[in-house]
């Protein structure tokens, strides 16, 4: 783990409000980093880290794929990067997906709106260690779809929008629960929204482990300044603060306290 | 001239330079240990401790702002006991001054604390009586002079090393603050903490961070934490440590002409994780640019004509 300075190879719109972010010089950041782990990104003129998930990471060329959200004012001068111009990469950070568990299993990724980009990486490892992956995507309409086609070369893709304007109508993780009366995966990874993350604790057969990636503010992205808290259930049934940064960002569903 | 002197003396202490890590932002150092050597260090101040452990606030803990960055992370922190046996030996490692930032919530906390620590090998104490996050009968610690001065005044007759208390920034008058402290006892005062500041989602309409209000830092608060450093250091005989908002070499000197002895530098480390070394590193450059000899040299040495 370093601070690695990058530049700009390509930056442009995939989706509503949704950046690709393509990154030059990462040969030994792609080589370290795992499916779900982040990196910590500092832009010219903003202050301001931005923890930003690996949606691709290719040690060959030296890449390093980012998806993003315009939310506020560093992603907006995110957005701005022309190619050429350097930003500085830190990481890869955090405890990623436990891909290497299943290399050869079933596994099903669930995920939504931004929650997507994370889970081309992991579609790519896990086919990579030959696993079985079904991914099940939802997004707010057609506006904000992307990756489908990046993801269909791993695993076997549903795609859901709330309004139906692509793919099915409704949830993906209404989809995934009402599958499973046909098929079981030996493992989810899911990535996105709260709500969604509820949705699959309730209907989620305690049998099958479930892996959450968290979404938190962060300060420093190493651990040390505990900006970035979530709450876990531990086995003394108490309820502990852990670091989403240093801990997580992935943890079992069972244990985050939603 | 190639090659300046940057070691400060502060309280009896010998600094390699005067950038300490300052508390909350460096945890314990295991982090940054990971990252590069912490012997280049003048010092590393560490994540605030009390009595008993504490989880800290719920989340959301912290935000950023176009100049500054708000937490509340609520001295999240394993308590005096298991730093005494657990961390304290692997940062008495690191080959660089080791400070005990501690915290309470009554003065009695403080008393017992600074005892718990007299002869651990900890090289200095600071007292943080100005976390705006911790209430003591409602009022937040260390606004009031008379309760500063008495707070002191028990730690001090504890504290088996020096011991430098952490003022807020947000008072009337810093230098009353300050004079409270040495009239106490402190061997040095550190400033500013942060400033107590809140954030609101216009779209979600909620608080930002759950605790409601939080501790403000970062360059946007530099000129009010100079000019609070420079009222202190006129107010009192004893060292005065400055921090606030420095992101460069030019930031610490700029402390140092107000008036500090050695600087703390925070929420820059959030920022960069190797903002340290590249600070000490253009501070040497800086004096050897501006013909400086020896950069305690310039403590105080703001020119008023």
């Amino acid at each position: 783990m370093n601070d690695h300075t990058m530049r700009t190879a390509l930056n442009y719109p995939v989706a509503r409000d949704t950046y690709k972010l393509v990154l030059k010089g990462a040969r030994e950041f792609a080589a370290e980093a795992e499916a779900g782990c982040f990196a910590h990104i500092r832009i010219p003129r903003v202050l301001a880290r931005r923890p930003i998930s690996i949606a691709d990471a290719d040690p060959t060329d030296g890449t390093l794929t980012l998806i993003y959200a315009v939310k506020g004012e560093g992603t907006r001068a995110m957005s701005e990067l022309l190619v050429g111009q350097e930003v500085l990469a830190l990481g890869p950070l955090g405890k990623g997906f436990p891909v290497k568990d299943y290399a050869g299993k079933t596994v099903w990724l669930l995920g939504g709106g931004l929650g997507v980009a994370p889970l081309l990486f992991t579609a790519r490892k896990l086919y990579e260690s030959g696993a079985s992956v079904r991914a099940y995507i939802g997004f707010k309409n057609s506006h904000y779809v992307y990756g489908t086609a990046e993801l269909g070369r791993y695993a076997d893709v549903r795609s859901y929008t709330d309004d139906g304007s692509f793919g099915i109508a409704g949830f993906a993780v209404k989809g995934m629960l009402g599958d499973l009366a046909a098929a079981r995966p030996h493992a989810v990874f899911a990535c996105g929204p709260k709500p969604m993350y509820q949705a699959l604790a309730a209907g989620m057969p305690q049998s099958i482990p479930c892996y959450i990636s968290l979404e938190e503010r962060m300060g420093c992205g190493l651990g040390a300044c505990l900006g970035c808290a979530c709450e876990i259930r531990g086995e003394d049934g108490g309820v502990h603060i852990k670091r989403v940064c240093a801990d997580g960002p992935v943890f079992s569903l069972r244990e985050v306290v939603l | 001239m190639d090659h300046a002197d940057l070691s400060v003396e502060l309280c009896g202490l010998h600094l390699k330079n005067p950038v300490i890590a300052a508390s909350g932002t460096f945890g314990f150092g295991a982090e940054y240990a990971k990252l590069y050597d912490l012997s280049i260090l003048g010092g590393i101040s560490c994540k605030g401790l009390t009595l008993a452990p504490r989880e800290g606030n719920p989340p959301t803990r912290l935000t950023g702002t176009a100049y500054g960055m708000l937490n509340a992370v609520g001295l999240q922190n394993p308590g005096i006991e298991v730093f005494l046996q657990d961390v304290l030996p692997v940062m008495k490692t690191y080959g660089t001054a080791i400070i005990a930032n501690v915290a309470g919530s009554s003065v009695e906390d403080y008393a017992e604390i600074t005892a718990k620590l007299a002869g651990s090998g900890v090289d200095m104490i600071e007292l943080n009586i100005s976390c705006p996050n911790v209430h003591a009968g409602g009022v937040p610690f260390g606004t009031d002079p008379a309760v500063i001065e008495e707070v002191t005044r028990r730690a001090r007759q504890n504290a088996g090393v020096p011991l430098m208390v952490k003022l807020t920034p947000n008072v009337t008058s810093i230098a009353d603050c300050a004079k409270a402290a040495e009239q106490g006892g402190a061997d040095a005062v550190s400033l500013i903490n942060t400033f107590t500041g809140m954030a609101i989602d216009p779209v979600t309409r909620r608080m930002v961070i759950k605790n409601k209000t939080a501790g403000y830092s970062g360059p946007a608060v530099k000129p009010l934490a100079v000019r609070m450093v420079y009222q202190a250091a006129r107010a009192v005989g004893i060292p005065v440590v400055g921090m606030g908002g420095i992101m460069t070499p030019a930031d610490v000197v700029e402390f140092m002409l107000a008036g500090a002895t050695a600087v703390m530098v925070g929420t820059a480390n959030l920022l960069d994780p190797f903002a340290l070394p590249i600070i000490i590193d253009g501070l040497q450059r800086f004096c050897v640019e501006n013909g400086i000899e020896t950069l305690r040299s310039l403590t105080g040495a703001v020119r008023e004509d």
